[in-house]
């Protein structure tokens, strides 16, 4: 797999992400309806408890993410900021972005870094477009679709995630974890961490974990989502 | 060639070429003695730069960096296709250079890392999306065995001292200076100065017999004065022969950072992985 095809996955990774941000009324009642335990319990111990717990409500981490991913359909649009902090291996300080995201369906998304230096890109069906605000060009997007398509799928339920992925249950209610079923992928992506708020089910975190130990975290700030019927257009 | 190994080959390419623009960022770069571009001031001269001597400035680097970590982006143009990167470099003296290239997104596509003096150089070189990994000894004069390695190679071989031996300045262009190769090991390595800045560098490696020069050219420019010893926040790279140009620009820049050591040390040979 290239690295435009990589970089295109975790961008596109991000966005479905985000796009699942289309859960949050559902998520957020079946938490309410569903989960005794409080929300929201952010201890290490309290984490695995509910996210076993998670997993028992839905049968297995597969059906609860099946359940959420079912659960998307209506969305066609979703804005956020975001924070982005890349932890190298042996290396003390991270490297931070920070800037905003937006998805409209079906596959647009346009990725705005901020700072430390402004740099937009954007994903419109089958083009890449990168570069400094106000010099977007067209860049090189080798198999970008195919892998946008791909990734799209594990998280709208239009494919058969399981089948690519081991989905685990997270540290915490509505959260994840993605391990790569294909030995090529999980040669440099250990997993795929996904976080939601176990309040209303927008997505808040994103986290790569490579096999090289190195780290990339995305905090998202979801401030819009757009609801319509599905297969309309995001106005 | 299948479709398949065009596609491996091309995203190797790329990723040559993205590690070649990282090279700039140190300062360094290299080029074939052909149509370099013609010298350019620095945009803005530091305070008291012009008052140096050519000589003053290509040596001034030599001991006044003992280490230093730069975050970078890259915009890298190969015939009709352009590519946006980010990375980090390290360098720690005398002799140690590591640099890491990122998609827009976090992964790692280029982990390198080169140890070594004028005598001899290792270097463990890892492409984790395709599953390479090179570990490579050479000595004077020895060709590189790939372009993937010798990219990063470049960036070593910048990163060493200038002025073993005084520069010397080539007949009948102003403000160009040959320097030492051996420090090196390059064919050859030369400098142009401007406004009391090094504003274009030169490396051209050993070849093999036959084989095309070894070589890319780098332009400096927006020193950071506030630096202790200013470096180029901004470098444009060309290798005419390659066919492909490359645009960095500096981040951030972290003077002398205490870099843990493990960061340098290279992996056991016929391990599959850069020390990480």
């Amino acid at each position: 797999m290239s690295d435009e095809r990589l970089t295109i996955a975790a961008l596109a990774l991000v966005a479905s992400v985000a796009g699942a941000a289309r859960l949050a009324q559902p998520v957020a009642n079946v938490a309410a309806a569903e989960s005794p335990a409080g929300a929201g319990d952010s201890s290490p111990g309290a984490a695995g408890a509910s996210g076993r717990a998670t997993a028992a409500r839905c049968g297995s981490p597969e059906a609860c993410f099946a359940r959420i991913s079912a659960m998307q359909r209506d969305v066609r649009a979703i804005r956020a900021d975001f924070r982005q902090v890349k932890r190298i291996a042996l290396l003390r300080d991270p490297l931070v972005s920070t800037g905003t995201l937006e998805f409209r369906a079906p596959d647009h998304v346009r990725w705005e870094v901020v700072t430390p230096e402004p740099l937009v890109v954007e994903i419109d069906g089958g083009s890449l477009r990168a570069g400094e605000p106000g010099n977007v060009a067209k860049v090189e997007q080798e198999g970008a679709l195919a892998v946008f398509r791909d990734l799209g799928e594990i998280f709208t339920a239009t494919g058969n995630y399981a089948k690519r992925f081991a989905i685990q249950a997270g540290a915490g209610d509505a959260s994840f974890v993605l391990v790569p079923r294909d030995p090529q992928i999980a040669r440099v992506l250990s997993a795929v961490e996904l976080t939601f708020d176990p309040a209303n089910g927008v997505p808040r975190r994103v986290a790569l974990r490579e096999a090289s130990g190195d780290r990339t975290e995305i905090d998202l700030d979801v401030r819009e989502v757009e609801r319509g019927a599905p297969g309309g257009r995001a106005g | 060639m299948s479709a398949g190994a065009r596609r491996r080959r091309a995203a190797r390419l790329w990723t040559c070429v993205a590690a070649s623009a990282i090279a700039a960022a140190s300062g360094c770069a290299a080029h074939r003695g052909a149509p370099v571009t013609p010298v350019a001031a620095p945009t803005a001269a530091c305070p008291g730069a012009t008052e140096r001597s050519a000589v003053e400035a290509i040596c001034a680097r030599d001991g006044a960096v003992r280490a230093l970590q730069a975050r970078f982006r890259s915009t890298v143009r190969a015939g009709d296709r352009t590519r946006e990167a980010e990375g980090v470099l390290l360098l720690q003296g005398p002799g140690a250079v590591r640099v890491k290239l990122f998609t827009l997104a976090g992964l790692t596509v280029y982990d390198a890392l080169w140890v070594g003096d004028a005598r001899a150089v290792e270097g463990a070189v890892s492409l984790p999306l395709e599953a390479k990994s090179f570990r490579v000894r050479l000595r004077p004069g020895e060709p590189v065995p790939d372009p993937t390695v010798g990219v990063s190679l470049a960036l070593w071989a910048l990163w060493q001292q200038r002025c073993a031996e005084p520069p010397a300045q080539v007949a009948d262009r102003p403000g160009r200076f040959e320097l030492d190769p051996a420090t090196a090991q390059a064919a050859r390595r030369e400098v142009a100065v401007g406004n009391g800045e090094v504003v274009e560098e030169l490396v051209v490696r050993p070849a093999a017999p036959g084989a095309p020069e070894d070589a890319v050219a780098a332009r400096y420019a927006d020193p950071d004065c506030t630096l202790r010893f200013p470096l180029p926040r901004r470098i444009e790279m060309s290798a005419p022969a390659q066919g492909w140009r490359a645009e960095v620009k500096i981040l951030a820049i972290d003077e002398d950072p205490e870099l843990d050591p493990r960061l340098f040390v290279l992996p056991d040979a016929g391990h599959e992985d850069a020390a990480s």
